[in-house]
C-alpha cells in the first residue's frame, strides 16, 4: 500500500504542478519591457515618465511645467510599445503555432518564406497605389488598409504554396519545407528587387522602410487596426490548443484522437498569413522572433499548448519592446532598424541553443 | 454490436492491396490479425481506423458506416495506436497520455484517477515524470498503449462498445512485457472492449487472441479461432514454413515450432 502511494505522487505532482510562477515572471517582464519602453528614448530618458504621464492625463497635474515631453510619451511612444508588444506577441504565436503543426522546431514565418511573402504583397501595393492614387487621389486615405490586404494576401499565398509543396503522402516533409521556404524567400527578394528597380524615389524610400523592419511608423490609428485583429488572430490560436497538442503526435494519431485535422490546418494557415500580413504591413519584415521565442520557453518549460501560447504571446511580447528600446537608445538620436537588431541578437542566440541541445543529447561541438 | 468489415477493397493504382475482406470484432473479443510482411496488415487497419477510404466496402461500427461520424465521435468510439508515434518535442510520459484527454471535460481529480489507472495497466506510471524523447523503444510503446486506453476512457458518457486498433503493439517490448501487456489488452477486452491487433509473434496471438485473421497478399487465407487456424498447411500458404505443431501445456493453445531447413 505504502510503496502504491509512492508511485501514486508522480502523477498527482504532475498534474498538480503549478505553471503560475513562469507566468507571473512573463508577466512581469512584459511589464517591465514596457515601463523601459515609454521611460527611454532619444527625447528624454527617465524612469517616472510613465508615472508623470499618468498622473497629467488623468489631469491631476495641470500645473506640470513641461507637457512636451508627456505628448512624446502619450503620443508617440506609448504607441510605439503597444505596437511592439502586439506584433512581438502575434510574430511569437505565429511561430509556436507553425511549429507545432509542422511538427518541426525549424518552422517559423520568416524560414518558411511568409513574412517575405507578405513583404511582396506589401511592396507591391505601395508601389501600385503610388500609381494608382495619382490618378484617383481620393483613393489615398486607403493605403494602409490596401497594404495590409495585399501583404495578407501574399502571406497566405506563401503559406499554402510552401505547405503544399511540402506536403506528401499525409506527411510534411520537412527537407522540402525548408527547401521551398528557401525557394519561395530568394523568389521574393528578386520580386522586390524587381519593384525597386521600377519604383521612382518616393516609393523607393517607403518600400525600403519596410524590408528593414522598424516600429517608426506607429501611432494610435496603427494601434486601433491592429489591436482587434491581432487579438482576434491570437485568441483563434489559443482556442485551437488542444488540437497543436494532438498534432505533435503526428497527423494520423491527431485525426484519430478526434482532431479534424485537414480543416485545424487550414485554419492555421490561414490565421497565421492573417498575423505575419498584418504585422509585416505595419513593420517590415522583422526576423527570429517567431523562431527563438517558443524555444527559450521550452528551455523553462515543456511544450505543452495549453501553456506555450500565452507565454509565448507575452514572452514574444516583452523582447520586442525590448529590442526596440535598445533600438532607439543605442545610437540616438539615430534609430538602428529593429529587423537588424533581431537578427543580431537572434542569429547568435539560435545557434548557441543549436549547440546547447546538440550536448544534451550528448554530442560534442 | 461490433465493428464489422464488408466487402472491403482498396487498391493503389493498379496495385490491389486488399480484397474482399469480410471480418467483424464483436464488442468485447479479442482479434489478432497475423500475415507476412507487406500482406496488407496495416493497410486494413488503417481503413478500418477511417485514415484511409476503401475502393469499395464499408467499414461499420454499431451498424453506421464510420465515414458517417465525425472525427471526435469516432474518437470516442475507437482509439487506433500506429506502427510508429514519433513526438517532435519534449513532453512528459504522463503529458503524452493526457494528450488523450485534450477534448474531454475533466476535472483534475478525475484526469488524475485516469491517467494513473492507464498509465499502471501498462507499467508505465513510474515513468510519468520523465521525458517521452529519452524512454526507449519498449517504453515508447506501453506509453502509446496508456494513452490510447485512456483515449476511451476518457468520456465520461463512456459507449457500451469500444475498439482499440493496435498495430504491432508489443513489437519492441521484451519476454516479460509483452506477456504483461497482452494480459492488460485481455483485460480490456472482458471489460467489454473489442480489442484487434496485428502481431507477429503467432504463438502469442494463438495464445491470447480469440479470432485469428490470417492476411496474404491482401486477401483472407483463413479465418477462426487459433485452434482452427493455427496448422501446418495455413502457416506455410501463409508464411511459407514448415512448422512443428503442439499443444501449449498450460492451455492447450496451438504452439508452433519452426523447423530449420537444411
Amino acid at each position: 500500500m505504502q510503496s502504491n502511494q509512492a508511485i501514486l505522487s508522480p502523477v498527482a505532482l504532475e498534474l498538480s504542478q503549478s505553471r503560475r510562477p513562469l507566468f507571473i515572471v512573463l508577466l512581469a517582464l512584459l511589464f517591465l519591457a514596457c515601463w523601459l519602453g515609454v521611460s527611454l528614448g532619444a527625447a528624454k530618458f527617465d524612469l517616472v515618465l510613465p508615472l508623470e504621464t499618468l498622473v497629467m492625463t488623468l489631469g491631476f497635474n495641470a500645473e506640470a511645467e513641461s507637457t512636451a515631453i508627456h505628448n512624446i510619451v502619450l503620443n508617440i511612444r506609448l504607441p510605439r510599445v503597444l505596437m511592439g508588444v502586439l506584433v512581438g506577441a502575434a510574430l511569437a504565436v505565429s511561430g509556436a503555432s507553425l511549429q507545432g503543426m509542422c511538427r518541426n522546431p525549424l518552422a517559423d514565418p520568416g524560414l518558411l518564406g511568409i513574412s517575405s511573402g507578405a513583404a511582396v504583397g506589401a511592396v507591391a501595393m505601395i508601389f501600385l497605389s503610388q500609381k494608382l492614387f495619382l490618378v484617383v487621389p481620393s483613393l489615398a486615405h486607403i493605403g494602409p488598409y490596401a497594404i495590409s490586404i495585399a501583404a495578407v494576401l501574399g502571406a497566405a499565398i506563401t503559406a499554402f504554396a510552401v505547405y503544399h509543396l511540402a506536403q506528401a503522402g499525409g506527411q510534411l516533409q520537412v527537407p522540402t519545407l525548408l527547401l521551398a521556404g528557401v525557394a519561395i524567400n530568394s523568389l521574393s527578394v528578386a520580386l522586390i528587387g524587381g519593384f525597386n528597380y521600377l519604383a521612382d524615389d518616393q516609393a523607393l524610400r517607403q518600400i525600403t522602410f519596410w524590408l528593414m523592419g522598424s516600429l517608426g511608423g506607429s501611432s494610435w490609428q496603427s494601434v486601433s487596426i491592429l489591436l482587434p485583429i491581432l487579438g482576434l488572430a491570437l485568441w483563434m490560436i489559443h482556442k485551437r490548443r488542444h488540437a497543436i497538442n494532438l498534432l505533435l503526435l503526428g497527423e494520423a494519431n491527431a485525426r484519430c484522437s478526434g482532431v479534424d485535422v485537414d480543416r485545424i490546418k487550414l485554419e492555421l494557415l490561414w490565421i497565421n498569413a492573417l498575423i505575419v500580413g498584418v504585422a509585416v504591413a505595419f513593420t517590415g519584415v522583422i526576423a527570429f522572433v517567431g523562431l527563438v521565442v517558443p524555444h527559450i520557453l521550452r528551455l523553462y518549460s515543456d511544450t505543452n499548448y495549453r501553456y506555450l501560447i500565452i507565454n509565448s504571446a507575452m514572452l514574444g511580447g516583452a523582447l520586442l519592446v525590448l529590442a526596440d528600446t535598445a533600438s532607439r537608445v543605442i545610437a540616438a538620436p539615430a534609430e538602428l532598424p529593429i529587423g537588424i537588431l533581431t537578427s543580431l541578437i537572434g542569429a547568435p542566440f539560435f545557434i548557441a541553443l543549436l549547440i546547447k541541445q546538440k550536448r544534451a543529447l550528448g554530442f560534442v561541438l | 454490436m461490433s465493428l464489422k468489415v464488408e466487402n472491403l477493397d482498396v487498391s493503389v493504382g493498379t496495385k490491389c492491396l486488399l480484397s474482399g475482406i469480410n471480418m467483424e470484432c464483436p464488442s468485447g473479443s479479442f482479434i489478432g490479425v497475423i500475415g507476412a510482411n507487406g500482406a496488407g496488415k496495416s493497410t486494413l487497419l488503417n481503413v478500418m481506423a477511417g485514415l484511409n477510404a476503401p475502393n469499395s466496402g464499408s467499414v461499420n461500427i454499431d451498424s453506421k458506416n464510420i465515414f458517417e461520424y465525425s472525427a471526435s465521435e469516432l474518437s470516442i468510439l475507437r482509439a487506433v495506436l500506429p506502427q510508429h508515434s514519433d513526438l517532435s518535442f519534449p513532453l512528459n510520459a504522463i503529458e503524452v497520455v493526457r494528450l488523450a484527454l485534450s477534448l474531454s471535460a475533466m476535472n483534475v481529480s478525475q484526469q488524475q484517477e485516469l491517467l494513473t489507472d492507464c498509465m499502471s495497466r501498462f507499467n508505465v506510471l513510474h515513468l510519468a515524470n520523465q521525458n517521452y524523447l529519452t524512454l526507449s523503444g519498449g517504453e515508447r510503446q506501453r506509453v502509446q498503449l496508456a494513452r490510447v486506453t485512456a483515449q476511451l476512457f476518457s468520456n465520461q458518457h463512456r459507449q457500451k462498445h469500444q475498439y482499440l486498433l493496435l498495430d504491432e503493439p508489443i513489437s519492441a517490448l521484451d519476454l516479460y512485457q509483452q506477456y504483461q501487456t497482452l494480459d492488460a489488452l485481455k483485460l480490456l477486452a472482458k471489460e467489454g472492449i473489442g480489442i484487434i491487433a496485428v502481431l507477429h509473434d503467432l504463438n502469442l496471438a494463438s495464445l491470447y487472441c480469440d479470432h485469428l485473421v490470417v492476411l496474404k497478399h491482401g486477401y483472407i487465407s483463413a479465418q477462426g479461432s487459433p485452434k482452427q487456424v493455427i496448422n501446418e498447411s495455413s502457416l506455410k500458404s501463409a508464411f511459407n514454413i514448415d512448422v512443428w505443431l503442439q499443444a501449449h501445456p498450460d492451455t492447450q493453445a496451438p504452439f508452433i515450432t519452426p523447423r530449420i531447413s537444411q
